[in-house]
Formats: C-alpha cells, structure tokens, sequence
C-alpha cells in the first residue's frame, strides 16, 4: 500500500514535470505556430533567476513564483520583438532563430557563470510515507502544475483576454478587423510562454540545479510532448504528459531512466503515427 | 466631403498586379454598389480597403485622413469594418462569443449585443452554438451582427449571398434595408448577383479586370438589361 501510494507520486511527479516544461511551449506553439527552440534556454534562465537572487538573500518562494517568470517573460517579450515578429508563418526558419538563439544563450551563460552546476537548497523536508519518505517539495510541484494548467485553462475559457487569445489563434486577419492589434496579442503570448518556461525553470532549480546546458535535456521532452499534444494548449498538454510521464516512470521504475526516456520517444512516435496531427487534432478537437 | 475617397489605387499579390486603377467615392449614409465578374478583383477591392494586400499606387481617403498605409486594426479603429467573403466566422467560440469579440475590439459595451439579437432574433436561440455549426445563412448573419457589435459607420460587404439560402438573403437585405436608416450606416456591397444589389444599392459601380470607373447612372439602375449590358453579362445573370 505504502509502496503503491509512493510509485503513484513518483508517476505523478513526472507528469507535473513534463506540465510544467511544456505548457510555455504549448502556448507559443498553439497560438502562433512558432517552435521555440531556445524554450529550454528560458527554463535555464528561470533557474539561474533563482539560484542568483537568492545568494542576494531574496526569498526563495519571491525568486521562483515571481522574479523567475517575470524576469524570463520580459526578456521574452524582448526576443518576440527583435526575432520573433519577423518569422510569423515561417516555422522552418522561426526554428533555426530560436535554435541560434539556444545557442547564444549556452554559450552566453557559460562564460558569465561557468560550467558548473549550481544549486539552491531545496525548501520543505521529507515526510514519511510508511518506510519510505517524500519529499514534500515532490508534492508541491505536483500541485504547481496542476495551478499552472488549471490557470491557462481558466484564463482561455472565462476571461477577456482568452477570449481575444483563443479568436487570434483561429483567425488572425478577422480578429484585426474587429479592431484588434493581433501583433500585440502575439506578443503577449510569446511573454506569457516565456513566463511560464521561467517559472518552470524556477520550480525545478531546487531539485535539479542548474547548469547552462541543462535546457538541451528539457527542450526534447517538451518538444515531444507538445507534439503529441497537438494544438490545444491544455487538453494537449493535459493528455500527452499524462500518457508520456506515466509510461515513461512505469519504464523507469522496471528498467532505469535510459529505458524510460526512450519508451517516452517510443510511445510518442507510434502516437505521431496513428494521430499525426497530435492527440488533439483527433481527439479533445474542440478543447481548448 | 465624401466619407471614402479612392484615386488611382492599384495592388498586387506579391508580384502580380490584380488592382490596376481604381477611383470611386462613397458619401456618408450611401448605399453603393459594386458589380463584377469572379476574378475581376472585387475581393482585393474590399481587402486592400482593408489593409490586407498591398497596394502599390493611388490614395484611399476615410474621413479626409489618408489610410493607405495604417494597419488593418486602426483602419477598424477608424470605424472602417469588413465582412468577408466566406464570412470568417470563429468555428470553435460560440455565437456569443464570436459577437462579444466583435465588442471587445473597441471595448464597447456589452448592451449592443442584446441590440443585435433584436435585429436578428434568428441568432437568439443560437448564442451556446458553435459558429462552425450554423448554415452557411445563419453564419452570414452572425457575421454582419459581430461587425455591427463593433459600432462601425462604414461596412464594406463581400458577397453576402454566397452559399446563402434565398430566405435567408431576403432576411439580410431587409435588414441591411432597415440597419442602414436606424444605425446610420455606409455600406459598400461587392456582389455578382444582380437583383441583391439592385434592390439596394442607391449606386453601382462595376469593376473589370481591376479597373474601377465606371459608374452605372441611377437611370439605368432599374433597367436589368441595361445593367447587364454595361457588365457584359448578356443577360444571363
């Protein structure tokens, strides 16, 4: 029973891990079209957000739920606006930018900070389940994620501003021919995908440090989720990382994390093949 | 003054030219017509108004204010609005949310949809549906009351009776009829179908191969054969 309840938080962990990694790059995919390469690069600037501000002595929950994705969000906005904007429609080349972009970021935090992995001290302690424990931050980032999707949720479905989002996605000219700068609502989107690739990064800084390559082994698992996903920002992040997460966990659990991370691969290409336009594209079509 | 004023506009797809020489004017409160053959460049007409394809030469005047070059959202702004062929209705937002963006793009106030359901009662039982659900005829009407929602004084309509059921374009040219006395309201209708446009354009003007300017004189109007003579339809409309 103990051990059962553990292996479901474990399973659950992985899932709120891929939520959180991929949501940022749902949005901005969803919306727009656009692939991201550098989203991983964004996640590592979150994390060095935090791990910087909190040697400033900022409070740690100050430098994840906020400075993370605000800082993150804004320089979004900033690569939207000399990079982004240009590439609207072209999604080769917006993914060589943004893979450039990657790039520059590596090398660019590499020689300011160093190669080497720092970390902060993870908040909360451990709490005993039978005779195993859990981290009590495990199951705080279960609840972050869940917070993160019901949000987007939220926010596309019952407010103004989702409701301008979700008309600019299906159709771009109609929306400004009712008056609205759809070149704002892109720029917006792209900060808020951004925000939220910090504060992922922010929320996985305590548990795996952070290293300015670290968005490299990000950028794939997210990619391959939202693939999977398809263009619905939350039933497609929803479904894929609860198929993806708890397959690849289960796989890790019996035979190790090399297995469980090709199984990922592995159950995302046979997805791809019998729904190619990703889960959403058949199934959940008139979600959000 | 006149409300619209174009002289010599001429736009193009990337390289090729569709428009080459348009002039005509609209006066405030006119209802004007604009007869041509498909591929004659009645769309680009509507869309390079809009802003939407490039134009290359001339001058279009809204309000005495040059917007050639302003982008389609302050055009809209300006109270510039277009109802697009196909209509362009959001597929996946319900009928009252795709009115309520039509609201939200000038932040006006939600009381003006409740003023359209009255206009189109046909929409009222419709409001949870979605738009990609409803008729062709029913999206028409969605379409014109979620630019009305905009509080727009000049309408520039792109064949509204395409795909559209014959009761149903009785329905929107009685209303246009109407909408246009109470609301105040310009309107520019781009049409092949000859009896939608007669019976309320109060001007026509026909467009061929991307030239505009000719003007059909108002005698003429209520001769169908005339009418089909200066398009060269020969009286198969």
């Amino acid at each position: 029973m103990d051990y059962s309840l553990v292996v479901a938080i474990e399973l659950l962990r992985e899932v709120a891990g891929l939520i959180l990694i991929a949501t940022g790059l749902a949005i901005v995919f969803g919306m727009m079209r656009v692939i991201n390469i550098a989203h991983g690069e964004f996640i590592m600037l979150g994390g060095y957000t935090v791990v910087l501000t909190t040697k400033q002595g900022v409070n740690i929950w100050i430098a994840i739920l906020i400075l993370a994705p605000l800082i993150v969000g804004i320089f979004g906005v900033i690569v939207e606006r000399l990079i982004i904007r240009h590439l609207y429609g072209r999604i080769i080349d917006s993914l060589l930018a943004t893979w450039g972009l990657s790039l520059f970021l590596i090398g660019f935090v590499t020689v300011v900070f160093g190669n080497t992995v720092e970390g902060v001290t993870t908040p909360f302690s451990a709490i005993a389940i039978g005779g195993y424990t859990v981290s009590i931050y495990t199951l705080f980032l279960i609840f972050a994620a869940m917070a993160v999707i019901a949000s987007v949720y939220l926010t596309l479905r019952h407010t103004k501003a989702g409701l301008i989002a979700r008309a600019t996605m299906q159709n771009p000219d109609m929306v400004e021919t009712l008056g609205i700068n759809s070149k704002l609502v892109y720029m917006a989107t792209f900060g808020i995908g951004a925000a939220f690739a910090g504060l992922a990064g922010g929320l996985l800084a305590p548990i795996s440090g952070v290293v300015p390559s670290m968005g490299a082994l990000l950028i794939g698992k997210a990619f391959i989720t939202v693939v999977t996903g398809g263009t619905a920002v939350v039933a497609g992040t929803l479904s894929a990382s609860s198929i993806l997460g708890s397959i690849s966990q289960s796989v890790t659990f019996i035979f190790g994390p090399v297995f469980g991370d090709a199984t990922l691969l592995f159950v995302a290409l046979i997805l791809l093949r019998l729904l190619p336009q990703g889960i959403t594209g058949r199934i959940f079509t008139r979600s959000v | 003054m006149a409300l619209l004023e174009i002289h010599g506009l001429a736009a193009a797809y990337g390289p090729v030219p569709i428009l080459h020489k348009i002039d005509m004017h609209v006066e405030q409160g006119e209802f004007v017509g604009v007869l041509g053959h498909n591929g004659m460049g009645k769309t680009t007409l509507l869309r390079a108004l809009m802003g939407f394809v490039t134009t290359t030469a001339g001058s279009i005047k809204y309000q005495d204010k040059e917007i050639r070059r302003l982008p389609t959202y302050r055009r809209a702004r300006m109270g510039m609005s277009l109802v697009p062929q196909g209509r362009e209705i959001f597929p996946n937002l319900t009928v009252l949310e795709n009115l309520t963006v039509g609201i939200l793009g000038k932040k006006g106030s939600m009381d003006r949809i409740e003023e359209m359901l009255e206009f189109f009662p046909r929409l009222r039982p419709l409001l949870d549906r979605r738009g990609g659900a409803l008729s062709g005829g029913e999206q028409q009407i969605l379409a014109i009351a979620r630019c009305l929602c905009n509080h727009p004084s000049l309408i520039l309509l792109d064949e509204p009776t395409e795909g559209v059921q014959p009761s149903i374009i009785q329905e929107i040219s009685e209303v246009l009829r109407e909408l246009r006395v109470k609301q105040n309201l310009t309107i520019v209708l781009v049409e092949q179908n000859l009896d939608f446009i007669l019976g309320l354009a109060s001007r026509i003007y026909t467009i061929s191969r991307g030239v505009l300017d000719t003007e059909i004189p108002i005698k003429d109007i209520q001769d169908s054969a005339m009418v089909a003579e200066y398009l060269g339809f020969g009286g198969n409309s």
